[in-house]
C-alpha cells in the first residue's frame, strides 16, 4: 500500500507546512523591516512612495532660504562660495551665539557688539570712518555666515552702495557716478580712509577721471 | 531700506559729531560730505515731457428688439489733447517730492439717435499729480489727486467711457515698533453709454488703517480697518434708474485684529487668533462679529494636527424680506500626514450649532482622503480616495437668510451658479461684487427657477460680470420643517500623466463621486434628498504647443440630473520672435432629462499678435460663442478687435477698431468702435 494512502501519513506530510509557511511570512515580512536589509526595506517603500530617503545617499550639506540668507551647515563652506566667515567655517557657532535653552542658538544672543570682539582694530583703523562702521552697523553691508559676494557682503557693488547712497543725489562728477554698473570700491574704501570722501590713497578728487566709454563726450556730439 | 537710511543718517549725525575732530586733527578738513549738494531752490521741476494729440472716434451701437424697430447711436467724436508730465521737488527732493502730469483738451461731439442729430462741445482734463512729504523721513506723507479716462469693453456688449476721479493720501509710519499705514480718499466714478442703458455713477469715501505690532520674533499683531461709503447710481434698460433714493447708498466698517504667536520647538506651532468685525448699512444691511481660533501643532516633520474654533454672531435684515439674528459655532479638528512625497492623508471631524431667531441647527461632520502622488514608469501616476459624513438636526424654521461667496464659470463652457435646494426664495436673490455693490437682475444676471429644486443663476453678455468672477450671494429660505439629514459620500478618482515615451503627453482620468442623503422629517414631501452618483472620464493630449481634450460627464441625481460632454483644443505658439497665435476651441453639450433639454455651447477665439517691425505692431483677437439653449433659445456673440500701433521718433500713431454682436430670441445687437489718434512728443 502506498504510504500516501494511509491517512496518518497525510496527516504528518502536512502538519510541517504551517509552521513553514509561517516561517516563509515571517521572513518576507521581517526582510524589509529589518535593520539588516535597510537596502530592501528603501526597495519595497521606493516601489509604492516617492522621496523615500536612499540609505547610501550622502547628506547634503547646504540649503540657502528664498531670502537669500544662508542656512549652510556650519563646518564646511559651499563649493562656489564668495566668502565664508572663518568662525562659521571651523564650526565655532558658540563664538556669536548662545545656545537656547531648547537647543539650537538664539539669534537674540547676538549683538552688535559681537563683531568687535574680534574686529575691534577697524573701528579705529583710519582717519576718516565710514558712519554704519562707527555705528556698528556691520550687518547692512555683511552677512555674518557666508555670501557669494566677496568680504562677505551682502550683495557686490554698487549695489551695496545704493542701498544708502541714493544714485540719483551723487554728483556727476565723476562720470563712473552714473552708470548702473560702478565699480565703487576701485575709488572708495569701505571702511574708511585717510582722505575725505574715504578716497583711496591712489586716487585724487583733483583728477577728473576719463569719461567712461558709455556715456557722451563732455559737450561734444557722441 | 528705508528705516536703513534713517540709521545711516544717524550714523552719520554721530559720524559728524565724532569724526570731524578726528579728521580736523589729521587734516584740518570740514565735514564728510556724500553726493552733491545743489543749490537750494524753492521749487525745482525737471523732466519736462510734452506731447499734442489728436483722436477721432467713431460709435455706433444698434439694437433691433424682435417685433420692434432697429433703435440706432451714432457718435463722431474730435480730441484734440496736450499731455505734460514733469517731476521736481520743493527746495529737496527729501523735503516735498513731486510728479505731476495731465491732459487738458478739447473735444466735439456730434450724435445721431433715433434720427435726430445733436452736437456739442466738451473740455476735456485729466491729471495724476503726488507729492511726497518727507520721503526719507519716518512720516512720509503723500497726497495724490487723479483723474483718469478709459474705454471699458463689455465682452459682447457695448464700449463704456469710463472717468475715474480720486483725490487722497497716504501717511505711513516706519516704526520699527508699530509700522503704520493710514489711507483716505475720494473717488468718483462715472461710466457712460452711447444709449445710457449702462450708466452708472459711484461716490466713494475710503478711509483704511493698517498697523502692525511684533513684540517679539514669536509674536505678531495686526490689525485693518476699513471703512467705505458708498453711494451708486445706475440706469437699466429703457434708461431708468436701478437705484432710487438711498437704495445706493450704504455704509461698511470693517476692522480685523489678527494675532499670532509660534512657540514649541523651532517655533513650529502656531496659534492664530482672529477678531472681525463688519457692519454694512443700507437697504441690504448685516452685522457680523467673527471670532477665530486657530491651534497648528506640527509633531514631526511628516504629522500636523490642526484645530480650529470659529463663534459667527450675525444679524442681517433685507428689504422687505425681513432680518434674520444668527449665532454658528464651529469646532473641527484635522490631521495631515506626510509620507514621504507621495502620500497626503488628511482627516478631520468637528461639530457645529446654529442658533437662530427661530431655530437652532446641530451638525457633526468628518472626512478622510488620501491623495497620492507617484512617479511611475512612463509618468505620474495620481490618486485620491476620500471619504465624508454629515449629520445636521434641524429645528422647524420660519426664515432664514444665506450669504456666501460664489464664483462663476470662466469663459468656456457654461455661464451659470446653480443653487440646490427646495425652499429657496427666488426672489430674495441679491448678488453683489466683492466691493460690495449691488449688481443689477436682468441687466448684469438671471434667476431661474423652473427646474425643481434648484435656482439657477445666469451671467448675462453685455453686464458686468466677468467670466470667473466672484461675487457675494444672499438669498432666503422659505420656512422649512424640522428635519434630520444624514449625508454619506465618498469620491474616487485617479489621473495618468504620461511624460515619456511614445505616447507623451497622454493624459487619462476618471473620477467617481457618490452622495447618498436621508432627510427624516415628519413632512418628508417638503424634502428631495440631495442624493447623486457623478462619474467623469476624460483625455488629455499634448504635443508642440497643442493641447486637445476629450472629458464626460454623467451626474445622476434626484434634483437634477444630466449627462455633459466636453471638447476642446488650444494652441499657444510663438511663430518667430515677432508673431504669437493663441487659438481656443471648446463644445460643450449638456443634456437634462427632467425637463428634457439640450443646450449646446461652442466657444472660439483666437489672437495674432505680430511685430512688424521696431516701429510697427499689431494685434487681433476674435471671439465667437454660439450657445443653443432648447429652452431658452439661441444666443450667438461675435467680437472682433485690431488694434494697430506705428511708432517713428517722437511721432506715435494708433488704430483700434472693434465690432461685437450679439443675437439673441429677443433682440439683435451691435456695437462698433473705430479710434484712430496720433501723437507727437516734444
Amino acid at each position: 500500500m502506498p504510504r500516501a494512502n494511509s491517512p496518518n501519513a497525510a496527516r504528518s506530510e502536512r502538519r510541517p507546512r504551517w509552521p513553514t509557511l509561517f516561517l516563509a511570512l515571517l521572513c518576507c515580512m521581517g526582510t524589509p523591516w529589518g535593520g539588516c536589509a535597510r537596502e530592501n526595506r528603501y526597495r519595497v517603500l521606493s516601489f509604492f512612495f516617492d522621496g523615500v530617503p536612499d540609505p547610501n545617499a550622502p547628506s547634503p550639506i547646504a540649503e540657502t532660504d528664498q531670502g537669500g540668507w544662508s542656512t549652510t551647515r556650519p563646518g564646511g563652506p559651499r563649493s562656489g562660495m564668495g566668502s565664508v566667515h572663518k568662525p562659521f567655517a571651523d564650526n565655532q557657532c558658540t563664538a556669536c551665539h548662545k545656545e537656547s535653552p531648547q537647543g539650537g542658538f538664539a539669534l537674540s544672543a547676538v549683538n552688535p557688539n559681537i563683531c568687535l570682539d574680534c574686529h575691534q582694530p577697524v573701528m579705529q583703523q583710519y582717519a576718516v570712518m565710514h558712519a554704519p562702521v562707527v555705528a556698528k552697523a556691520c550687518l547692512w553691508c555683511h552677512n555674518p555666515h557666508d555670501s557669494p559676494a566677496k568680504s562677505l557682503l551682502r550683495e557686490p557693488p554698487p549695489g551695496i552702495c545704493t542701498q544708502c547712497h541714493e544714485k540719483g543725489l551723487l554728483s556727476s562728477k565723476p562720470p563712473e557716478h552714473l552708470l548702473t554698473d560702478s565699480k565703487c570700491l576701485e575709488c572708495h574704501v569701505a571702511h574708511g580712509a585717510d582722505k575725505r570722501n574715504l578716497l583711496r590713497a591712489s586716487i585724487s578728487p583733483a583728477t577728473p577721471s576719463t569719461p567712461p566709454a558709455s556715456l557722451p563726450a563732455p559737450g561734444g556730439v557722441p | 531700506m528705508s528705516s536703513r537710511r534713517l540709521a545711516c543718517a544717524v550714523g552719520f549725525a554721530l559720524g559728524g559729531i565724532l569724526l570731524p575732530h578726528a579728521a580736523s586733527a589729521q587734516q584740518g578738513q570740514g565735514p564728510i560730505v556724500f553726493g552733491r549738494q545743489d543749490k537750494k531752490q524753492a521749487l525745482k521741476l525737471e523732466n519736462f515731457q510734452a506731447s499734442a494729440e489728436f483722436k477721432y472716434r467713431r460709435e455706433t451701437d444698434s439694437l433691433e428688439p424682435r417685433d420692434s424697430p432697429k433703435f440706432e447711436s451714432t457718435e463722431d467724436r474730435f480730441e484734440e489733447l496736450l499731455n505734460l508730465s514733469s517731476t521736481g521737488y520743493m527746495v529737496h527732493p527729501n523735503l516735498v517730492d513731486l510728479s505731476l502730469a495731465g491732459q487738458f483738451g478739447l473735444a466735439q461731439d456730434t450724435f445721431q439717435t433715433g434720427g435726430q442729430s445733436d452736437a456739442a462741445d466738451e473740455t476735456l482734463y485729466a491729471w495724476d499729480a503726488s507729492a511726497t512729504m518727507l520721503r526719507n523721513s519716518d512720516t512720509p506723507l503723500t497726497l495724490y489727486s487723479r483723474r483718469t479716462r478709459d474705454t471699458v469693453n463689455r465682452q459682447f456688449g457695448p464700449s463704456l467711457d469710463s472717468t475715474i476721479t480720486t483725490t487722497g493720501g497716504t501717511l505711513d509710519w516706519r516704526s520699527k515698533v508699530l509700522p503704520t499705514r493710514i489711507e483716505a480718499y475720494h473717488m468718483d466714478q462715472e461710466q457712460t453709454s452711447l444709449q445710457a442703458t449702462d450708466n452708472y455713477t459711484l461716490a466713494q469715501d475710503t478711509f483704511t488703517w493698517h498697523s502692525e505690532y511684533q513684540p517679539s520674533s514669536r509674536h505678531h499683531l495686526t490689525w485693518d480697518y476699513t471703512f467705505n461709503r458708498m453711494s451708486q447710481t445706475s440706469a437699466s434698460q429703457g434708461g431708468q434708474e436701478f437705484f432710487s433714493g438711498s437704495a445706493g447708498e450704504f455704509d461698511t466698517h470693517d476692522a480685523t485684529l489678527t494675532h499670532s504667536v509660534d512657540f514649541g520647538p523651532k517655533d513650529a506651532n502656531t496659534l492664530t487668533s482672529t477678531l472681525n468685525y463688519f457692519n454694512q448699512t443700507g437697504q441690504l444691511s448685516l452685522e457680523r462679529l467673527q471670532w477665530m481660533e486657530t491651534l497648528r501643532l506640527k509633531h514631526t516633520d511628516h504629522l500636523e494636527t490642526h484645530y480650529l474654533y470659529t463663534l459667527d454672531q450675525q444679524s442681517f435684515s433685507q428689504e422687505p424680506l425681513g432680518s434674520s439674528d444668527q449665532t454658528r459655532q464651529r469646532g473641527q479638528a484635522t490631521f495631515i500626514h506626510r509620507l514621504y512625497k507621495s502620500l497626503i492623508t488628511t482627516g478631520n471631524a468637528g461639530v457645529q450649532t446654529l442658533d437662530t431667531n427661530d431655530g437652532n441647527s446641530f451638525e457633526t461632520f468628518a472626512g478622510l482622503t488620501f491623495d497620492y502622488h507617484k512617479q511611475v514608469p512612463l509618468g505620474t501616476l495620481s490618486a485620491l480616495l476620500g471619504f465624508n459624513y454629515n449629520q445636521q438636526e434641524n429645528d422647524s424654521r420660519s426664515f432664514q437668510v444665506v450669504t456666501a461667496s460664489q464664483t462663476f464659470p470662466t469663459d468656456a463652457g457654461e455661464r451659470s451658479i446653480v443653487l440646490v435646494g427646495q425652499n429657496i426664495d427666488p426672489n430674495s436673490i441679491i448678488l453683489r461684487d466683492i466691493s460690495g455693490m449691488t449688481l443689477r437682475p436682468g441687466h448684469d444676471y438671471a434667476v431661474d427657477d423652473t427646474v425643481p429644486g434648484q435656482v439657477t443663476i445666469t451671467r448675462l453678455f453685455g453686464g458686468s460680470i466677468d467670466p470667473g468672477e466672484t461675487v457675494q450671494l444672499s438669498y432666503a429660505l422659505e420656512p422649512q420643517a424640522a428635519n434630520t439629514t444624514t449625508t454619506t459620500g465618498f469620491t474616487l478618482g485617479g489621473r495618468y500623466d504620461i511624460d515619456r515615451g511614445p505616447f507623451k503627453g497622454l493624459s487619462l482620468y476618471s473620477r467617481y463621486t457618490q452622495q447618498d442623503q436621508t432627510i427624516d422629517s415628519d413632512y418628508p414631501t417638503q424634502f428631495v434628498p440631495n442624493s447623486f452618483t457623478d462619474f467623469t472620464a476624460g483625455a488629455g493630449y499634448h504635443i508642440w504647443d497643442l493641447w486637445f481634450g476629450a472629458e464626460m460627464q454623467s451626474h445622476e441625481s434626484a434634483i437634477s440630473p444630466f449627462d455633459a460632454t466636453r471638447y476642446y483644443a488650444r494652441l499657444a505658439h510663438a511663430l518667430s520672435l515677432n508673431t504669437n497665435i493663441a487659438a481656443n476651441v471648446a463644445y460643450t453639450t449638456l443634456d437634462y432629462p427632467d425637463p428634457d433639454n439640450t443646450i449646446d455651447i461652442l466657444t472660439i477665439s483666437g489672437q495674432l499678435q505680430q511685430r512688424f517691425s521696431r516701429e510697427f505692431y499689431a494685434n487681433a483677437t476674435v471671439l465667437w460663442r454660439d450657445e443653443n439653449d432648447g429652452q431658452h433659445g439661441t444666443t450667438r456673440g461675435l467680437e472682433e478687435q485690431i488694434e494697430l500701433r506705428w511708432s517713428k521718433r517722437q511721432t506715435h500713431v494708433y488704430v483700434q477698431f472693434r465690432n461685437a454682436n450679439l443675437d439673441t430670441d429677443e433682440q439683435n445687437s451691435s456695437f462698433q468702435l473705430i479710434e484712430i489718434g496720433i501723437r507727437r512728443d516734444f
